[in-house]
């Protein structure tokens, strides 16, 4: 409490020695705080990858073993996003693929068939006749497919839509198109169920991006619903789970470009510090220790720097809609408490590892040269 | 004399500082240069692509290039546009690498209708088709005063046993930044297909287009020139929507497609929008350095406050008591601006050698402006605050001081 009591004391004492000064020190770490806070939300990729909104962060694929006869996605993640478009794959082996349009022999090759569900128009850039299923192929269950670019290069043939057919799992389709989509084959929704294909695969694209905890909450549930589930390929914040474990390297990096930013604040620091030894001179004699006064000092500049930085965040804070968010490179970049939390430990502890070498220097000379210097 | 005694005297105990604040000071220019560079770029890229003509015109992009039969159903439809009442032309790079006395350079066939309205007037020579029955150059990507304008040169084929030879004359030469057109960017974003994705820095050699200089370039490429994977189709001033639409149709059968007008207007909120994404970071560290300054120039002032009053009494003007005041500051700021100047002078002079490149950045008498205008303010707040500061320290200030 004694102690407690000093460091309060010695800020005091910074004060009163040289307003100016103290003003100026307070503006110079407030200004790095406020840089700091910009440094790490738009240069941070932590951050940027929190937000990244493309369709890849906004992708789930899920693999199962064995396959899964059906799936009923509206009911699992209505609670939690507007599905955009979902594309369920089924894996067939190269034997039951009959090849009618080469000589080329089917080997040693998985094949995938899929439907979308949904959206028909993410089906992939249209290459040749169409990438679309006609409505009347969805509700009759046509036998009708499309192939892949890879796959026509694949059978090494020139497929004529229309006019071409493939055989799979002894049924006939008749080729309507070629594009280039994930899969090899695909199949209007309709004949994919009716003939009886099982989901190996399932990709599904929000329209939106979910919530980092309701994302958690969507993989629980399809582990729970699918005991099956094999593998998790991607989920909206798997290259963030991944980068945060950079966290500590990329808050170090903070750290010296905050240092760079103050070092010069530090020497009004030095400057108040020197100028108030003559506190820490009478500390000695009433017999504190070296370590004590050196504490006192340093836990002086902690605590200075801790307000200072509370205060810019609180600043940022406040005045983020109306100032700060205007001057983001990165849109719809938001700060949690966390962030604030991290920025305002990493802006301390620099303070007070620059201002080691300032103090330490007091502790160098006797107590009677301090006090000859200093009183 | 005794002023730069004076001087020293005061840059003892400070050395420290004001070299840390000459390393901070560096790196922040540098940023903001950097910054700076990149908006010069894509303002230029902008002007350029505007110059050329290229409004009322459809953009069109192969994205599946390595897919031959694509690429054969592409020319088909870009030949079928060849009677097209409603299509002017469809401009495309075509070039071949060539090399003059063992610097390689790219040579490239341009439109006599759209280039020279793009690069504006040389600032060396002019844009020539042919001068005493030899085809003319303009050379771009070295510096304009390096360009031997008006001697003849031999251009050889890159490519081994290719024994293609072309005796040329360099009629000009353009200006730094080397620009150059080239197709080839599409992002399915459309706002993404800027002017910017479609200029690059490189040596180019640029003859005009017509059916000879065609074959000559096919020569030096062997026979094949590359396929046309990307171009803009233009189309007549009196072309209908609905006639747009049609070629629109006919070209997006086999190859992504944008109507120019949209890449310039994308262009255009793209310039105003960097601006403001590009300046937040340097100015965060201006703000935080130009404090850093000030610090140092007020600790300076009441470390030696006790010297000035000195200075003072033993009959020092103001004037030169306000310049004692800030110099060890202001003299750590000309140095750190005279040395970003100097290395940008260095760093442009490179690029426009053409011995390195420096992609989308543009370094020029702007970057110098720059640098010396932010200088500028920072000295004049410093002095400002040293003055301020100074007033407090006049022997009666102190006296006062003193006597409570």
């Amino acid at each position: 409490m004694k102690i407690l009591f000093l460091i309060f004391k010695n800020i005091k004492y910074y004060i009163k020695f040289n307003k100016a000064v103290f003003l100026l020190f307070t503006t110079g770490i407030l200004s790095s705080t406020l840089a700091l806070i910009f440094f790490y939300g738009n240069i941070n990729p932590i951050k940027t990858e929190y937000i990244n909104d493309d369709l890849y962060s906004r992708q789930y694929q899920f693999s199962f073993f064995p396959a899964i006869n059906e799936i009923n996605i509206n009911d699992m993640f209505d609670k939690y996003f507007e599905p955009e478009y979902s594309l369920f794959i089924s894996k067939i082996d190269n034997r039951k693929i009959k090849n009618t349009l080469s000589e080329k022999e089917l080997t040693g090759r998985e094949f995938t068939v899929g439907y979308i569900y949904d959206n028909l128009d993410r089906v992939g850039i249209k290459l040749k006749g169409r990438n679309k299923f006609l409505e009347s192929e969805i509700t009759n269950s046509e036998n009708t497919i499309i192939v892949s670019k890879y796959t026509e290069y694949y059978l090494d043939v020139n497929i004529n839509p229309g006019l071409d057919k493939i055989t799979i799992n002894d049924i006939e389709y008749t080729i309507v198109g070629v594009a280039q989509m994930d899969s090899d084959f695909l199949l209007p929704s309709t004949t994919y169920i009716k003939n009886g294909f099982e989901t190996n695969e399932m990709i599904v694209v929000a329209k939106e991006k979910p919530s980092y905890y309701d994302n958690i909450e969507i993989l629980r549930l399809v582990r729970d619903k699918y005991p099956n589930l094999e593998t998790i390929s991607t989920h909206p914040y798997r290259y963030y789970d991944k980068i945060q474990k950079e966290t500590p390297i990329i808050l170090f990096l903070l750290a010296i470009v905050f240092t760079a930013m103050s070092i010069a604040f530090m020497f009004l620091l030095k400057y108040l510090a020197d100028n108030t030894n003559y506190v820490s001179v009478i500390h000695t004699i009433c017999g504190a220790s070296k370590e004590t006064v050196i504490f006192i000092k340093l836990m002086a500049v902690f605590l200075t720097t801790l307000a200072i930085s509370i205060t810019g965040a609180l600043l940022h804070m406040m005045l983020y809609d109306v100032l700060f968010q205007k001057l983001n490179i990165v849109d719809n970049l938001t700060y949690n408490f966390k962030d604030y939390l991290l920025i305002v430990s990493v802006a301390c502890i620099a303070s007070v590892i620059i201002s080691i070498p300032f103090i330490v220097s007091f502790s160098k000379n006797s107590t009677i040269t301090n006090k000859i210097k200093f009183c | 004399m005794k002023k730069i005694k004076l001087f020293f005297i005061g840059l003892k105990g400070y050395m420290l500082s004001l070299i840390t604040l000459f390393f901070v000071m560096i790196a922040v220019l540098l940023v903001l240069n950097y910054s700076f560079s990149q908006y010069l770029f894509i303002n230029r890229s902008g002007e350029l692509f505007g110059n050329g003509h290229f409004d009322n015109g459809l953009y069109f992009q192969n994205i599946t290039p390595y897919d031959q039969d694509s690429q054969i159903r592409l020319d088909e439809s870009l030949k079928s546009l060849e009677g097209n009442p409603c299509v002017k032309k469809v401009t495309h790079n075509i070039n071949a690498s060539v090399h003059i006395n063992n610097e390689n350079y790219q040579l490239e066939l341009y439109d006599q209708e759209i280039y020279p309205d793009m690069y504006g007037t040389l600032p060396i020579g002019d844009w020539k088709s042919m001068e005493d029955g030899k085809y003319c150059v303009v050379i771009g990507g070295v510096i304009p005063k390096d360009v031997p304008v008006g001697e003849t040169v031999v251009l050889k084929s890159i490519i081994p046993n290719n024994s293609t030879e072309l005796e040329v004359k360099i009629s000009g030469a353009l200006a730094y930044p080397p620009m150059i057109l080239k197709f080839g960017y599409y992002s399915s974003d459309k706002k993404a297909n800027t002017a910017d994705k479609f200029y690059i820095h490189d040596k180019v050699l640029y003859l005009p287009k017509n059916d000879t200089t065609l074959k000559i370039v096919t020569e030096f490429c062997d026979g094949n020139t590359a396929p046309i994977t990307s171009g803009v189709v233009k189309y007549i001033d009196s072309a209908t929507e609905k006639q747009k639409e049609e070629v629109k149709n006919i070209i997006s059968e086999n190859a992504a497609v944008l109507y120019t007008d949209t890449i310039l207007e994308s262009t255009k909120s793209y310039v105003s929008d960097s601006l403001r994404k590009i300046l937040p970071t340097p100015s965060f560290l201006l703000l935080v350095s130009a404090l850093s300054y000030i610090s140092i120039a007020v600790l300076s002032i009441y470390k030696k406050k006790a010297d000035y009053t000195i200075y003072y009494i033993t009959g020092c003007n103001k004037q030169t008591m306000h310049i004692l005041a800030s110099l060890q500051v202001n003299i750590t700021l000309l140095i750190t601006t005279i040395t970003t100047c100097v290395g940008i002078l260095i760093l442009k002079n490179m690029a426009a050698k053409g011995m390195y490149s420096l992609p989308c950045l543009i370094f020029g008498w702007q970057n110098v402006v720059l640098t010396c205008s932010v200088a500028l303010v920072i000295f004049l707040i410093v002095v400002f605050v040293s003055s301020l500061m100074l007033r407090r320290f006049s022997p009666v200030e102190q006296l006062k001081l003193t006597k409570e």
